[in-house]
């Protein structure tokens, strides 16, 4: 929406009432840090890493919950080994308020279930998102960290998910097809006006130069053509304990503590709760709603 | 030896030169047909029959050096002109004409052709629009600037100053012989150029956002040629405005293009000529976030800009120069576009696909080459 400046008014000043009526920098009201887990490609460990990140803060006093927005084939309440009665189905089909959605898992953070398998959830429209987004409002209100676990992929409404967080975690592997996918939400990301800050998580490295290495080709390519600087988050091993838990088992980060890739998930917690405790010194002017808002309305 | 930059004199070369160029010379400009005998073929065809942006039939002359029937043959086209302009519509409808606009004659010369071009400006032609190439050569490239010559007291000057030049006295610009008072007026003495076509119907509009240009800023210019006018400050462009058939169609350095319909139209037009204003002027200096989400145009005039900039702000603008920003302006783009903008360049894809970002130890060194 447009700003009447008054331009069309005689007389002088009106510049002059242009420069008052600048929003001042003023925080908004205490919201909650908003954080996108997105990739191009299917498959990478955004849910594993949604889920045991949000542990990991949870763990460090953080309030923390978990929305899942991989509409239609979510699948976050597995991986906490829970059983929401109600999912995002409920709530978009305005049959549950957020508050009724909103389910704790036993393991600590709150979580807000995807449906799975329903394939209405793949077709959000515009009335849908802003009901999205005016739910994410109130759970901001209520918690410290929100983090997103967002669909795969380039579709619109992915992209708003994105783009209403403050950080997006772009989780990607070492492989090629991983990395280009990846490289195209970035290079979607640098043609916007208002962004999150690009932070890269390199999930499944055989070794721990790959995932350095991994981002140094990303950061160089998306610095060169797409001008957006993106930031390191930490690189997770390859470990085939990921892949053979099974359901009901805790995840990884509490039923393995001591293992390689704890310890790696914990130096992520570390990197991302700095990110945190940085934006809420300097929280930005606009609210989630409104940024969501924002991108609906340009959709 | 160094060769100076001559526009070709055979009138052949001179107009495969122009006719390919026409919309440089004057906006929607579009060519036709070629080649029209209007005369009974005693006096030669006029170069080309052309379109202009509200529909009007424009008949392109060239002035050539030693062409001794250009005025005859200019006249005659001015008789045929007002004898037939209405027919033009049905006649050559592949040139999708205006009924009810007046037609023109467009007379394009060049300093070599001086003689005959005076000869033709004095002469009572109704409609005759007159205009000189300046060629120049510009990174190996040549170039022309078009210089308008609208009324008979500039093609007298124009005469005598090349009347001079050729008899090698050196030729220079004319003072103006009143104090300049605003920089406006400055601007509008130095370039000639020829009033602007408004559709009638948004005659008021125009006056509205002129009004709006004139109160942003004292130094804030308008000009531009018969169907266009961009509205700049201190060399940077804040927007533009173009008659498009019946309409006229805004577009500002912010990104955002509109139709101006009503006031309310120009009222938006304003606010983003203003925005651009602001950021050119860094009169936002303390929002860095917001300057930093404004679109390329008018980042790389803010950065240009001479007048209040801070060290500080020397260094940014330098950073950004050297990142090399090569994004599209995004402001006016729907999330829609920007997805589909999105699809990897073949340089991106080899950039990426290069084996170092899957190999193993061997990636250090690779990338380390890379670098350096």
């Amino acid at each position: 929406m447009e700003l009447d400046l008054g331009v069309d008014r005689p007389g002088r000043g009106f510049l002059r009432r242009l420069l008052r009526r600048a929003p001042p920098e003023q925080p908004c009201r205490k919201e909650a840090t908003v954080i996108a887990f997105a990739s191009g490609k299917g498959g990478t460990g955004k849910s594993f890493l949604t889920t045991n990140l949000a542990i990991g803060l949870h763990q460090r006093g953080l309030r923390v919950v978990v929305v899942d927005c991989d509409f239609g084939l979510a699948n976050a309440h597995l991986l906490f080994g829970a059983n929401p009665r109600y999912s995002m189905q409920h709530l978009l089909g305005g049959q549950r308020t957020i508050h009724e959605v909103l389910s704790t898992t036993p393991f600590g953070p709150s979580l807000v279930a995807g449906g799975s398998g329903i394939s209405s959830l793949a077709e959000l429209g515009a009335k849908h998102m802003q009901m999205l987004a005016r739910a994410l409002s109130q759970l901001a209100d209520r918690f410290d960290v929100l983090l997103i676990d967002c669909a795969a992929g380039l579709a619109p409404q992915s992209m708003i998910t994105v783009l209403a967080a403050q950080h997006v975690v772009m989780v990607t592997n070492p492989e090629i097809a991983a990395l280009t996918d990846a490289y195209a939400v970035i290079k979607c990301l640098s043609r916007q006006i208002e962004r999150p800050t690009v932070q890269l998580a390199v999930n499944r490295v055989t070794n721990a130069q790959l995932g350095r290495a991994t981002y140094d080709r990303l950061s160089e390519v998306s610095r060169r053509f797409a001008s957006l600087p993106i930031h390191y988050l930490g690189a997770v091993p390859e470990d085939p304990a990921v892949s053979h838990r099974r359901l009901g088992q805790a995840p990884m980060l509490l039923g393995m503590p001591e293992c390689e890739t704890s310890s790696a998930l914990q130096g992520l917690v570390g990197a991302l709760e700095a990110k945190i405790l940085e934006t809420r010194m300097f929280p930005g002017a606009r609210g989630v709603e409104a940024r969501m808002l924002t991108q609906i309305r340009r959709w | 030896m160094i060769r100076g930059p001559v526009l070709p004199q055979l009138r052949d070369s001179l107009w495969s030169l122009v006719s390919s160029r026409l919309d440089c010379i004057e906006s929607g400009l579009t060519l036709v047909l070629e080649s029209l005998d209007c005369s009974d073929g005693e006096l030669g065809p006029v170069e080309g029959l052309a379109r202009d942006a509200a529909g009007g039939v424009v008949l392109v002359m060239l002035a050539v050096e030693g062409d001794a029937l250009l005025s005859a043959r200019a006249l005659s086209a001015g008789r045929f002109l007002a004898r037939v302009n209405d027919s033009f519509a049905l006649a050559v409808p592949e040139g999708n004409f205006c009924p009810g606009t007046p037609g023109r004659i467009l007379l394009i010369g060049t300093e070599p052709s001086a003689t005959v071009f005076g000869e033709v400006c004095a002469l009572p032609i109704p409609g005759l629009h007159a205009c000189t190439l300046e060629p120049f050569r510009i990174a190996g490239r040549e170039r022309f600037a078009v210089c308008w010559i609208a009324t008979p007291q500039d093609s007298a000057r124009f005469l005598d100053v090349a009347m001079h030049a050729r008899d090698g006295i050196e030729a220079t610009e004319v003072e103006p012989t009143e104090a300049a008072t605003s920089p406006a007026e400055v601007a509008t003495r130095a370039l000639p150029q020829p009033e602007f076509v408004v559709p009638p119907a948004r005659a008021r509009l125009w006056e509205a956002a002129l009004s709006i240009c004139e109160r942003i800023d004292s130094a804030v210019i308008v000009h531009g040629d018969r169907f266009s006018r961009t509205i700049s400050w201190n060399g940077n462009v804040l927007g533009n405005v173009r008659t498009v058939g019946g309409d006229l169609v805004a577009s500002s350095a912010t990104g955002v293009a509109r139709d101006l319909r009503d006031l309310r139209d120009v009222r938006r037009f304003g606010d983003q000529l203003l925005r651009a204003f602001v950021h050119c002027a860094q009169l936002d200096i303390g929002n860095d976030r917001d300057s930093d989400q404004q679109p390329n145009s008018v980042r790389t005039a803010a950065s240009s800009t001479s007048g209040a900039v801070t060290a500080g702000n020397d260094r940014t603008a330098a950073t950004r120069h050297a990142v090399g920003d090569r994004r599209e302006p995004a402001s006016g783009e729907t999330l829609r576009a920007s997805l589909a903008e999105s699809k990897l360049t073949p340089e991106e894809y080899s950039a990426l696909g290069e084996p170092a970002s899957v190999a193993g130890p061997i990636i250090e060194g690779s990338l380390a080459k890379d670098r350096s």
